[in-house]
């Protein structure tokens, strides 16, 4: 269970756990808020525990992360049996959403989106947790549950590819 | 961070504003997280609606099998016993002279059996031979 603090401390990283949530649906709003909740729901009755053997942050984004994939797998699953595909693609998998028309970080956000969304996942995922969440590569690793190594590769594969759409981008 | 790229890290920054800038409140999905959902309790009904015949079933036999419980009937009652049973195909084995079949001859004496006048009387060969 949740104790008071943990819960404080919950609240503060909210606002990260979203933006994770988000990486790990595709940008799909609804679809992250159900995991975050689910995510939160799991901390509460038990079945994710902190042990403490990580930060709290790692943990956490642990769960959201396994989470959004069991939510996938079972949304593939349903799609699979009822034989319901759009576009060729399961139901749900990786839409990137229209940026609501904010000035100044709307456009940067939107290619950043549609680059991230076309990189393999992991690379895609070992991106955000470094330049977005700022987590070293270690900790990375631990969300992923992959080696440091691994990890690495990923990261610069993930930045060289990443860096060449958004200046293709650009230059468009 | 391993190796600054200030070209990526801006276009993060810039990704981070804008999603904190449109996400949820903490309080009301932890609420919702705290409270039981709909699915949760549905789950629960149909978990207790499976068991209930499951547990009465393994009551119900644990209730017959209890020591001082009412015994199955043996499979051999009403049976008769080896001493008194007949086959049904007994009558077959009744046949004409299974009498003489069924004791042994007296010794020294011959038999007549259904030859008439012509028939053999009298001790038989190897009783003469003996009495001689």
């Amino acid at each position: 269970m949740i104790e008071r603090s943990q819960e404080q401390r919950l609240e503060e990283l909210h606002p990260a756990s979203f933006g994770w949530a988000l990486q790990c649906c595709g940008w799909d709003r609804q679809e992250a808020e159900d995991v975050l909740q689910e995510a939160y729901v799991k901390a509460l009755d038990g079945r994710a525990r902190f042990d403490g053997r990580s930060s709290l942050k790692t943990w956490l984004f642990a769960v959201i992360r396994r989470t959004a994939a069991e939510r996938r797998r079972a949304r593939w699953a349903r799609a699979l049996l009822s034989l319901r595909w759009r576009d060729g693609r399961p139901e749900g998998s990786r839409a990137v959403a229209t940026p609501e028309a904010l000035a100044g970080d709307a456009e940067t956000a939107r290619g950043l989106r549609e680059a991230l969304s076309r990189l393999p996942v992991r690379q895609s995922e070992v991106l955000h947790l470094v330049f977005y969440q700022e987590l070293t590569l270690e900790q990375a690793a631990q969300v992923l549950g992959i080696s440091v190594g691994s990890a690495r590769t990923h990261y610069h594969r993930g930045k060289t590819s990443l860096r060449e759409r958004l200046r293709r981008e650009e230059t468009r | 961070m391993s190796e600054s790229d200030p070209y990526l890290e801006r276009a993060f920054a810039a990704l981070r504003r804008q999603e904190r800038r449109d996400g949820p409140a903490f309080a009301p999905l932890w609420q919702a997280a705290g409270r039981p959902r709909r699915s949760q309790r549905v789950r629960h009904f149909v978990l207790v609606a499976a068991a209930a015949p499951m547990v009465a079933a393994a009551l119900f036999a644990a209730w017959l099998i209890r020591p001082g419980g009412p015994a199955p009937p043996h499979p051999s009652a009403g049976a008769p016993t080896i001493s008194e049973w007949r086959p049904a195909t007994d009558f077959l084995l009744r046949t004409p002279g299974r009498e003489i079949l069924g004791e042994a001859p007296p010794l020294g004496l011959g038999y007549s059996i259904g030859l008439g006048s012509s028939g053999v009387t009298g001790p038989s060969p190897s009783t003469e031979r003996r009495s001689s």
